[in-house]
């Protein structure tokens, strides 16, 4: 009599550890397991790596989003009066850059 | 991928292109290709423009509807950050670089004005661009550069196909 055994996961390097796995989880691993003929825990560490991945580059970008943006609050110019336009010096900056929608190079 | 598409890659996407493959095999895989939301606006507005000549244009903008509906892919939008930055940038670049171009002036301008949009909309999501029109965001990432020195700099890549 043969008894079908699920295959092993390669041997890998890095530490061992024990945890509880949802059942959601355990399906998707179980499946994934079944398509690619691979042990269950096998699945489990391409499915964590494959997270891993997705993790690191959002990590990444946010702190790229994070850096720009103090990069741009800091370069808000003060002066050493702090003088501003009065408001209708500034409405007429804004209004003035539609009026202004021209395609002509200016010379 | 970390870039966003521009307008000249993302009108690539067609129901009979490998663009679209590209596309959905990445939405599989959980990296879901990014497109500016300014791109999004000239795809449309190319196939809306042609819609009452040619109804094929209606089919085309109704698969895309579908397509951008079902989240196939992931529309970066031009948030409060973004606008900010387009805004610095519109103000030291108002014209599009020079250059040998059979468009007339207006629709140069308009074009600049959504490439800025695009560029500032990738520079305040942390992202690089991707465009087949690298001069033209090269130029915007060396202004980028020198209104936010220090920051990450905004990188110009090609098309992934």
């Amino acid at each position: 009599m043969t008894r079908r055994t699920s295959p092993r996961a390669p041997r890998s390097e890095g530490s061992r550890t024990t945890l509880r796995l949802p059942d959601a989880l355990a399906v998707v691993a179980g499946r994934l397991a079944r398509e690619l003929d691979i042990s269950r825990n096998d699945a489990l560490l391409r499915l964590a790596a494959r997270g891993a991945r997705l993790y690191e580059q959002e990590h990444s970008i946010a702190a790229r989003r994070a850096e720009r943006w103090a990069t741009v609050v800091a370069s808000a110019v003060h002066t050493e009066q702090g003088d501003i336009p009065s408001p209708e010096e500034a409405r007429h900056a804004i209004l003035a850059a539609r009026e202004d929608q021209t395609d002509v190079r200016p010379s | 991928m970390t870039a966003l598409w521009d307008t000249t890659l993302a009108s690539r996407l067609h129901p009979q292109g490998e663009v679209l493959d590209y596309v959905i095999d990445q939405a599989a895989e959980g990296t879901p290709v990014r497109v500016a939301a300014p791109a999004v606006l000239e795809i449309v507005y190319g196939y809306q423009r042609m819609v009452a000549g040619d109804a094929r244009y209606g089919e085309l903008l109704s698969w895309f509807t579908r397509l951008l509906a079902g989240d196939a892919f992931s529309v970066v939008a031009l948030d409060g950050r973004a606008a900010l930055v387009a805004g610095r940038l519109r103000g030291v670049l108002p014209h599009p670089p020079a250059k040998r171009d059979r468009r007339s002036k207006t629709m140069r301008q308009a074009s600049w004005l959504l490439d800025i949009q695009i560029a500032a909309t990738a520079f305040a999501a942390g992202l690089d661009v991707a465009t087949e029109n690298r001069g033209d965001f090269a130029t915007l990432g060396r202004a980028l550069a020198e209104l936010f020195p220090g920051a990450p700099a905004l990188a110009v890549v090609d098309g992934p196909l």
